[in-house]
């Protein structure tokens, strides 16, 4: 929409929003198309706008860089009409959706013959979508006739198939797998007894979603859905459509679909990597009520009770996205020091000044504040989520910074926190140390830009920190870390391949592999497992198929231990050529030099850009003398 | 009314085929329409009961392959 001009479109329908699409459409303008379509799904989130939606992406996907993802789900009811609606949703989010479909309650059939449609789909996520009806018949449709023994051997039966299905499918599939658990129904069999049973009808259903927890928990890259909170969320009276089911075997109700639909995408927004990494907060009538410019430090509205209580509402919801590893950062057209004042007087504020890795208070345009925010944190634009309460600002932003996630919080205040804390961007399914640490990395990045700064060479710099790593190779307890860095690693990236957790746990496994992970720590704090290298052997050379930096880490020469002890492990193998691959994208330039700068000699240079590196055999890479190895824990 | 119904309807049925109005009259059926399937079919019935906030009879379902037939039920549920 680069070529509108002001910010009226915020006030228009989406009737408004379809027109400028099929304009920007038939003018051959994709990416005005791609926001205009992305506006008009955001505020019109229906099965027919989804239909809209995604045939006219559909058309300019190829223009687009969209995330490929391709999703099976295995079902025992009608998902069709839902379809739509998630791709729809999926566009909107960057990400292009392929929806492949099981038949009506066929599980094991599908998990376990290889050659079935499911594994001939080639998923990356497999969604499996039973109902109680259907796993647990007699604990859905009779349960007051069974005695205790019978209901704890059906409870028995449904966790066992529930669990095998989960467990047949990880060690046959390497896709993210999803399982919803089972509902319970609209009105328990037992009637008021159910409060005071041993073990009632919606207890024994329980058990059963306990027991797909305890499953999933033990597998990696398994996760649980919870129907059960799903449907109360909306309301339990109003999700079913029992005509429907007997009739298509459509169990919900048309309009609460596309919110079955969100709840698939809370999964799929992490699986993608589309998420956000940096939420940018305003301050007035956001962090508080008022405006502190006016109504001063003591004047504005933070505390316990109305108005205040909604603002302190979303500082928490802020505070506990952040714990996930989200990083905080302030934007707010204000005079500095009032704004600080608010954070020094009012006691009842529960974000600090430091729980910001970024502050910008000034009267710069806020969309040009973001941009210095990402440059600062390292991020690309598209890591940054706005939280503003102005619809100008927002749509502003939206106008000018295309990638950036901005929030579109409700009128009503006491509002803000639930919709933060709806937004799929800030999901995470597995949290690091490294992410409840993050906002303590910032500071430490503040000290370390002092040294810098004060430092005579560059060297003097690097051995100033008094930098400790080790390098080791993947275990159990780092998997999981490791194919977060790969997925979400986009600038210190030399070929830029992601890989599951399943996808690492089995090339460690792997003879003809190494993955190996470095840790860095240094006299301001302790950074985490910060850098991955995967390494192929084949014949008598090593493969260097990934090799990557948080950029927390970027320019300490912390790449060089990793290379240096990559090469010597793949020597101590046997291998003499080291072959290394760049794979240039939008956003690694940072690594471009990487090969060239450690002595590896350009062998091939691909039409695309890609070029082949390679380390002669008689080579070595020095160990940097400022940093000191770490011995590698488990290793003697 | 009745016009503002038929083309709330027509951009409906268009929007979940993936196809322009302009190419859908009173008189199209899904036999016309390679893309107007079963799945399809529901999920224009989804879509309806969306955007009017209506729940169309099972009954109702088979009959409505054309957009006036759908037309009809639709209207039947607002008055």
């Amino acid at each position: 929409m680069s070529e509108e001009t002001g910010f009226r479109a915020e006030d228009e329908g989406p009737r408004a929003w379809r027109t400028r699409a099929e304009a920007a459409l038939a003018e051959g303008r994709p990416l005005d198309a791609r926001a205009a379509l992305t506006r008009l799904w955001e505020l019109d989130p229906t099965s027919a706008t989804a239909g809209f939606v995604v045939a006219r992406f559909t058309s300019i996907r190829a223009s687009l860089s969209l995330v490929p993802c391709r999703v099976y789900v295995l079902r025992s009811f009608t998902v069709e009409p839902a379809i739509p609606l998630l791709r729809a949703m999926a566009f909107a989010a960057g990400v292009d959706l392929a929806v492949g479909l099981g038949e009506f309650n066929v599980f094991e059939q599908a998990i376990l013959d290889p050659a079935s449609a499911l594994h001939a789909f080639q998923p990356d996520v497999v969604i499996v979508a039973s109902q109680t009806r259907d796993v647990a018949p007699a604990l859905w449709s009779r349960f007051a006739d069974l005695t205790a023994a019978e209901v704890a051997a059906e409870i028995a039966a449904a966790s066992d198939r529930l669990a095998s299905w989960v467990r047949e499918l990880r060690c046959r599939t390497a896709a993210s797998i999803v399982v919803h658990g089972l509902e319970p129904p609209e009105r328990a069999a037992l009637g008021l007894l159910e409060g005071s049973s041993e073990s009632g009808q919606i207890d024994a259903i329980r058990r059963v979603n306990r027991a797909i927890v305890d499953a999933v928990r033990a597998c990696r890259g398994a996760y649980a859905l919870d129907t059960d909170a799903l449907v109360a969320r909306r309301g339990r009276d109003g999700w079913y459509d029992p005509k429907k089911w007997a009739t298509v075997r459509m169990p919900i109700v048309a309009a609460e679909l596309v919110h079955l639909a969100r709840e698939w995408m809370r999964f799929l927004h992490p699986l993608t990597g589309r998420v956000a990494k940096v939420l940018v907060c305003d301050l007035d009538q956001t962090l508080w009520g008022g405006v502190v410019g006016e109504d001063g430090a003591n004047g504005v509205r933070i505390g316990h009770d109305h108005p205040g209580a909604a603002y302190l509402d979303l500082q928490r919801a802020i505070l506990d996205v952040a714990r996930r590893g989200v990083v905080l950062a302030i934007c707010s057209k204000n005079n500095h020091a009032d704004a600080m004042e608010v954070f020094a007087k009012r006691s009842e504020m529960l974000l600090q000044p430091d729980d910001f890795a970024a502050i910008r208070v000034n009267w710069i345009d806020k969309a040009e504040n973001l941009r210095s925010i990402a440059r600062e944190l390292d991020v690309g634009l598209d890591a940054l989520a706005f939280l503003d309460d102005n619809p100008v600002e927002r749509q502003s932003v939206r106008m000018q910074l295309p990638e950036v996630w901005v929030v579109d919080l409700p009128a009503d205040p006491a509002r803000y926190a639930r919709t933060l804390r709806d937004q799929p961007i800030f999901e995470r399914l597995v949290t690091s140390s490294e992410d409840r640490d993050r906002g303590r990395h910032y500071e430490g990045e503040r000290k370390r830009a002092e040294l810098e700064s004060s430092a005579r060479s560059v060297e003097d710099f690097y051995a100033s920190l008094e930098q400790r790593v080790a390098v080791e190779p993947a275990n159990a307890q780092s998997i999981a870390r490791i194919a977060q860095l790969t997925q979400k690693t986009n600038q210190f990236n030399v070929t830029t391949r992601r890989y599951t957790e399943q996808a690492i746990e089995e090339l460690a496994r792997s003879a003809d592999h190494d993955v190996l992970s470095i840790r860095v720590r240094d006299r301001f704090g302790d950074s985490g497992l910060v850098g991955v290298a995967v390494v192929e052997y084949r014949g008598d050379e090593a493969a260097i198929d990934a090799l990557l930096l948080s950029c927390r880490v970027i320019g300490r020469s912390v790449e060089t231990a990793l290379l240096s002890a990559l090469v010597d492990r793949a020597r101590a193998r046997g291998k003499g050529s080291i072959v290394g691959r760049f794979i240039p994208t939008a956003k690694n330039a940072p690594a471009r030099a990487f090969f060239a700068s450690h002595g590896f000699a350009c062998t091939h240079d691909d039409p695309d850009g890609a070029s082949e590196w390679r380390l002669p055999p008689s080579q070595r890479v020095p160990y940097p003398a400022w940093i000191t190895p770490d011995p590698a824990p488990g290793e003697t | 009314m009745t016009s503002r119904i038929a083309a709330d309807v027509t951009q409906i049925v268009a929007d979940v085929l993936g196809i322009a109005p302009s190419s859908l009259t009173l008189a199209s059926s899904s036999d016309a329409f390679p893309a107007w399937d079963s799945v399809h079919h529901l999920n224009i019935m989804m879509a309806l009961e969306e955007r009017f906030g209506i729940a169309i009879e099972p009954e109702d379902i088979e009959r409505m392959r054309t957009v006036g037939a759908i037309v009809a039920v639709v209207e039947k549920h607002g008055s």
